[in-house]
């Protein structure tokens, strides 16, 4: 069954994607985070460019490329955190 | 805007509020700490300053802060709010109040809150320069390995 999850962009990344979120359908077998990143990154390639800096949460807890997504999953692509 | 709680807010950071919930008449010793929008950065003058935030996730980590600190401190009570949106120099981003029977352990919770907040909580901020331009400013932590990074260059020139 193909997944539908939401991704969400901070800083750098919003405005690299131009958004602050949107919403990706999965293909069958095209479930993890990394799945979900090379189609992200073919829809922006500003996002692309800040790969190196980026921190990825799936649904609030701290994720990598291999975590596995399922249908609803919040996504959320943000570079170090700098507040205070 | 999004939908925010006490801990993250889009209003004027309420001290009175934070005084209140850390108050308690066996607690004589409290320590406020207060983080401002400053006038300057490494860059340039400041005009404004920007702050984003993933306001569920940061809801969430300033509640563990407010956890941390307490477990790691008996006795202590805190109380941590931290603002989003466009603010203008001088005004406060962030207040961390803790209190405490003696100093030594407020000062220590309220030192505790305010770093962890700095490197857990998911808020970001962006510099609106006096030039016009406008930048997102780097965690201390990429701060620090940049300038690692350049005495390293030097040192091997």
């Amino acid at each position: 069954m193909p997944i539908r999850v939401k991704v969400f962009y901070f800083a750098q990344f919003s405005d690299a994607a131009g958004t602050s979120e949107e919403s990706y359908t999965l293909p069958d077998g095209s479930v993890s985070v990394a799945d979900l990143l090379s189609r992200v990154s073919s829809a922006h390639e500003g996002i692309e460019k800040l790969r190196r800096m980026m921190k990825i949460a799936v649904n609030k807890e701290i994720a990598e490329p291999s975590s596995r997504l399922r249908d609803g999953d919040h996504v959320a692509l943000f570079p170090p955190i700098s507040g205070g | 805007m999004k939908k925010t709680s006490g801990l993250i807010t889009s209003s004027k950071i309420d001290l009175d509020s934070l005084l209140k919930q850390t108050d308690d008449p066996e607690l004589g010793a409290v320590v406020i700490f207060i983080g401002k929008v400053r006038s300057s950065s490494e860059v340039g003058r400041v005009d404004e300053m920007t702050y984003d935030a993933y306001v569920d996730m940061a809801e969430d980590r300033m509640r563990e802060v407010e956890e941390n600190v307490k477990r790691s401190l008996p006795n202590v009570k805190i109380a941590v709010q931290h603002r989003i949106g466009k603010l203008g120099v001088g005004e406060v981003s962030v207040i961390v109040v803790a209190s405490s029977p003696k100093r030594a352990a407020a000062f220590d919770a309220c030192r505790m809150g305010i770093e962890e907040i700095k490197h857990r909580v998911p808020i970001w901020k962006k510099e609106h320069l006096a030039d016009g331009s406008q930048r997102w400013v780097e965690s201390d932590l990429q701060g620090a390995k940049k300038s690692r990074r350049r005495k390293s260059q030097k040192a091997n020139l």
